[in-house]
């Protein structure tokens, strides 16, 4: 067993590291709630935007021979990303619109694939690569750790999503009719909401928050196609134990993930060490088996009790 | 609006479930396998009679070790003589310092190869995130600078180079493609993962004498595979050959991918370790590494203060601990080694100046700035034939094993070199082969294993690129391979320049 200081430590780390898959996690929901898309292309796409970043800046080829400033790519993996969440929204998402779920999702995962087959043509895999934030510069102890902004950036940016996603959803009409479009498109359409530019919104937003924790991630991990492509995966597992409706439960769900597996490495047992990160996996589908307990059977897209 | 969600939360816990079954060792080992690849440099053990007296004596006491190099190399450009030959080491790295082929493309006679192709094999692995094509692509521009250089007894040089694409039923397929259908006279080039424990025994029933850059233990330990490289197994031995003569006490921990053959690249370094009295755990990590900090805690809390951590990755991997380390004010809490695969430019760039000395690389081939006769070929040669491969290891690797290739072609009878069977045993004839791209001259020769490649150096980062710290010493024999290959060396006289 890890020592207090140990546990304090690894909690801290957890915390930190449990922050992106909350953010991520969050990002999920919230398009899901507005689109009643799962958007598994979620990390490709800000994978992307942060590699086109990367290759403005001063570490990568620049532009016409130009290095842009660093806040200017910031700005760019963030436009990025919103640009393709767009152009998918508007223009491809539709033809899924009437489709059900599943189909939906899966017109997301073959954006995926195409968006990672170019980073793999594009650049070089074998290179280590690191795109770094100003804020890192700020560091301050807790106890035996180091903590520095990117971090707390991190922590703060998914309270903060959450926050203001659920007040914009209840009390602003744009929020209202992106509901109504996620409970049922057509009716919604019928009232008169104009679904095509409110789903085209919802994509635009999801861009976005998915090109800041691009940005946070290819620091706090590294700037990596695949890596940051599949960490999509922990993060499907908070929204799954959010049930992909919850964000609070969302984001607690996402830091719990994080404390969990961050803390197991301090245990003696190389068994575990060795396989903590099997944590999402194990949480979803512990989940999975407690939303399990109220035998839902979902028969052509009508749930039974 | 319940069903849709249901059935949402249903598809992602399907794609859940297909991910951690990617995340299983059965899949992982792509990425993980990169490293391993990315340590090859063969490089023949000279040994003047006193560097290479006493391999067990050395694993006692790790300091010896370096000794011997410095002493090999004490003279700058001096000529290092032994029973079968001499040649001259370089003053700076240790290793040799002139060239077999004299740093030329063939005959270097600006002449233009015409005739039948003399086709040449190769399979590798070549996939998003374990892709080697450095390695061929840099034989391949080699062959080009051949061509136009008088080819190969006037006839110019092929590569056939087959992506295996991680998969054994499409490697064992490429093998006998090459074999029976191109009718290639050699399989030199290969830079896979799966080539050697798959096609091995094809190969020697076919007699064929296979040149490769090896990352599995079946690459060093069959009588008709000989590697460039000496793989993840020795490299990461050598880099915690650094870590004790550092002085690291207590524990070494080695720490690598969780890839299926990966409990190989740490043994040797356990060995190592408890031969000098320090205790040994190796770890296996998931790959990609998402959370470097909580990693490195863990890591030097199991090495202790004091205590040695070796670490056996690619250089994304490698970069993602050693910038945890960093970010945590762990650096000097261990000693630091690692296998040569993070002997790589992007990673001496990307680290601040706190890394400078603390990380010991294992470099299995020469310093990238070094221009010794081949050095300075190899870079002239990217530049004119293939811009696009960087110069790095497995470039330094495949344009070596394109040399071996040529040399051993150029040397027999016109008439004997469309005959595989003549061109194998020639092959296996190697000997002594010079080239200032490794430590030692290379060999193949009829042991029963090859590991020509076993002196190596260690380099370290300093202001943003790798500078030598230990100039060219020995692996030190501790495995039953490596004992055997010491042996034969010292039976058959090879390796001595």
């Amino acid at each position: 067993m890890p020592d207090t200081s140990e546990l304090i430590r690894y909690l801290i780390l957890g915390l930190a590291f449990g922050a992106v898959y909350a953010v991520s996690g969050t990002g999920l929901v919230v398009l899901y709630r507005t689109t009643g898309v799962l958007n598994f292309a979620f990390g490709a796409i800000g994978a992307f935007g942060a590699h086109i970043a990367w290759s403005l800046g001063k570490d990568g080829a620049g532009l016409l021979g130009l290095h842009a400033n660093r806040w200017v790519t910031y700005l760019v993996c963030i436009l990025v990303c919103t640009l393709i969440t767009f152009a998918y929204g508007r223009y491809v998402a539709p033809a899924f619109a009437q489709r059900d779920p599943l189909t939906r999702a899966l017109g997301t995962l073959s954006m995926l694939l195409l968006i990672l087959g170019v980073m793999f043509w594009r650049w070089r895999t074998q290179d280590a690569r690191f795109l770094e934030l100003p804020t890192k510069k700020y560091k301050f102890h807790i106890g035996k750790t180091i903590v520095n902004g990117t971090q707390v950036s991190a922590m703060l940016f998914g309270v903060v999503v959450t926050i203001g996603v659920l007040a914009f959803l209840k009390r602003s009409s744009l929020g209202t009719a992106m509901r109504a479009v996620a409970n049922d498109r057509d009716i919604a359409a019928l009232l008169g909401v104009p679904v095509r530019r409110v789903e085209s919104i919802a994509w635009m937003a999801n861009g976005a928050i998915c090109g800041f924790v691009a940005l946070l991630l290819s620091e706090m991990f590294r700037l990596d196609a695949a890596g940051l492509t599949f960490f999509i995966i922990p993060a499907l597992a908070a929204a799954i134990v959010g049930r992909l409706l919850n964000l609070w439960t969302t984001l607690i769900a996402g830091f719990g993930i994080g404390v969990i597996e961050a803390e197991l490495a301090g245990f003696d047992y190389k068994w575990i060490t060795d396989n903590r990160t099997m944590t999402p996996f194990v949480v979803a589908i512990a989940a999975m088996l407690w939303f399990g307990r109220k035998r839902t059977i979902v028969l052509s897209g009508r749930a039974m009790q | 609006m319940i069903s849709r969600r249901t059935t949402a939360v249903l598809a992602a816990t399907g794609l859940l479930a297909l991910a951690a079954c990617g995340s299983s060792k059965k899949d992982a080992p792509a990425t993980t396998a990169a490293p391993a690849v990315t340590t090859a440099a063969p490089a023949t053990t000279v040994a003047p009679a006193a560097t290479t007296a006493a391999p067990a004596a050395t694993t006692a006491k790790p300091a010896a070790t370096t000794a011997a190099p410095a002493a090999t190399t004490a003279a700058p450009a001096a000529t290092t003589a032994a029973a079968g030959g001499s040649y001259k080491t370089d003053p700076i790295w240790g290793g040799v310092a002139e060239s077999t082929t004299g740093g030329k493309c063939g005959a270097g006679d600006g002449k233009k190869a015409t005739g039948a192709p003399v086709k040449i094999g190769a399979i590798s692995t070549m996939i998003p995130g374990i892709d080697f094509k450095d390695g061929p692509n840099a034989e391949a521009a080699y062959f080009k600078c051949v061509n136009d250089n008088g080819g190969v007894h006037g006839r110019p040089i092929e590569l056939i180079n087959v992506n295996d694409e991680l998969d054994p039923a499409k490697a064992g397929a490429a093998a006998a493609k090459l074999i029976d259908s191109e009718k290639v006279v050699a399989i030199a080039g290969g830079f896979s993962i799966i080539d050697c424990p798959v096609n091995g025994r094809t190969y020697a029933a076919k007699g064929f004498n296979i040149i490769v850059a090896g990352v599995p233990a079946e690459c060093f330990g069959q009588p008709n595979i000989a590697a460039t490289n000496m793989g993840p197994h020795y490299s990461a031995q050598g880099a915690a050959q650094a870590v004790l003569r550092d002085g690291a006490k207590g524990k070494i921990v080695h720490v690598t991918g969780n890839n299926p053959g990966a409990d190989y690249n740490g043994t040797g370094v356990k060995t190592l370790a408890e031969a000098a009295g320090l205790q040994f755990e190796d770890v296996q990590v998931a790959l990609p590494i998402k959370d470097g900090n909580t990693l490195v805690a863990d890591l030097v809390k199991k090495a202790g203060k004091g205590g040695g951590i070796v670490i056996t990755f690619t250089p994304p991997e490698a970069l993602t601990i050693m910038k945890a380390a960093e970010d945590q004010n762990l650096i000097d809490e261990v000693i630091w080694g690692s296998a040569t695969p993070a002997n790589d430019a992007s990673v001496a760039k990307a680290l601040s100046a706190k890394w400078d000395g603390k990380m010991r690389i294992n470099a299995e081939l020469a310093p990238l700035d070094t221009n010794g006769p081949d050095m300075k070929l190899i870079k002239e040669v990217l530049a004119k034939y293939d811009s696009k491969t960087p110069l790095g290891s497995f470039a330094q690797m495949g344009f070596m094993i394109g040399q071996l290739v040529v040399d051993t072609l150029n040397k027999m009878p016109a008439a004997d070199i469309d005959s595989a069977v003549k061109v194998n045993a020639a092959i296996k004839g190697i000997k002594n082969y010079k080239t200032d791209i490794l430590c030692r001259p290379w060999y193949y020769g009829d042991g029963s294993s090859h590991v020509p490649n076993n002196w190596d150096l260690t380099v370290v980062p300093k202001g943003g690129v790798l500078v030598v710290k230990d100039k060219c010493f020995e692996i030190t024999a501790v495995d039953d391979i490596l004992k055997g290959v010491r042996a034969f060396e010292a039976a058959n006289n090879v390796n001595k320049g």
